[in-house]
């Protein structure tokens, strides 16, 4: 029989329950939660992301992985648990990284609407928050190291 | 006639919290101190143990990370809130610019701020706009 759309499927709770910010709640709250989202299937290759360009949807990772490229430049290799795309749904700015499917991906998708109502729950904030503080050390310790052997060339 | 608390009024002057109730604010209120801090004063040093965030009422702050400056930041914004998050060290030094005035929150303060979610949307959307010009600053 097939799943009606209203009534998620159990292996797509027990996934969303493995998502920081969904962890501890009810089968419920998870399920209100999935209605919400739309899942997706994407092939190896597929363009999730590209910088620059507007942002209307964020993806929860449920399989597989993706890579980071900012300017051509990797910098990250995101998969299961984590989040894909929310900066440009916080700040409303462009994209500013590139992203693309490794390997064979389910996503959840998250539109404005649904990302609203997340970001309305404190606990998914923080989750995506915290991520979100991860990439911005990575980030400036890497520039702070490029700087430092940037100098070192100069002295030598 | 009703004194307000100048806690009161300068957790009212944080944009995070706009839309907040006025019993959730009284419940804030005992949760935070409020400093004084002179320019060229180290807040935050990169590397130690972080057990506090700040929230900016008045002046500004020069954010380094190696020795290089990264960001400046001023009223209205958060400052320490990662290592609060993530339980790491902190990731850069914070030395006031000018005379500055804050609002003190320690970490289990921290978690009842984070539970309004006006603040937490604040925090991440403040950490979305730190990665973006970080990524987006020249790699020498």
């Amino acid at each position: 029989m097939a799943a009606m759309r209203s009534d998620p499927s159990p292996t797509r709770l027990e996934l969303l329950r493995g998502v920081p910010g969904f962890r501890g709640r009810t089968d419920r709250e998870l399920a209100a939660a999935a209605r919400l989202l739309e899942e997706a299937e994407v092939a190896e290759g597929t363009v999730l992301i590209r910088e620059g360009a507007d942002g209307q949807q964020a993806y929860v990772i449920l399989e597989g992985w993706a890579a980071v490229t900012v300017h051509g430049e990797p910098v990250a290799a995101l998969g299961p648990g984590q989040f894909v795309g929310e900066m440009a749904m916080l700040d409303r700015g462009p994209r500013s990284a590139t992203v693309v499917a490794k390997t064979t991906m389910r996503l959840l998708s998250i539109g404005p609407e649904a990302f609203e109502s997340f970001t309305g729950q404190p606990d998914i904030t923080r989750s995506i928050a915290r991520s979100l503080s991860e990439r911005l050390r990575r980030q400036e310790a890497g520039q702070a190291s490029n700087e430092s052997s940037a100098q070192l060339k100069e002295e030598q | 006639v009703k004194r307000i608390d100048p806690v009161v009024a300068m957790l009212r002057s944080m944009p995070q919290l706009d839309g907040i109730d006025d019993r959730s604010l009284a419940r804030l209120v005992p949760l935070v101190d409020e400093a004084a801090v002179d320019a060229g004063r180290r807040l935050i040093g990169e590397g130690t143990a972080g057990r506090q965030a700040f929230l900016i009422v008045e002046g500004r702050g020069r954010v380094s990370v190696g020795g290089k400056q990264v960001a400046s930041v001023g009223a209205g914004e958060v400052l320490g809130e990662m290592s609060l998050l993530d339980h790491r060290p902190r990731s850069a030094t914070v030395v006031a610019e000018t005379p500055m005035r804050l609002l003190v929150v320690g970490p289990s303060a921290f978690g009842s701020f984070i539970e309004h979610p006006g603040m937490a949307r604040a925090v991440a959307i403040q950490l979305s706009e730190r990665l973006r010009r970080a990524e987006a600053a020249p790699v020498c």
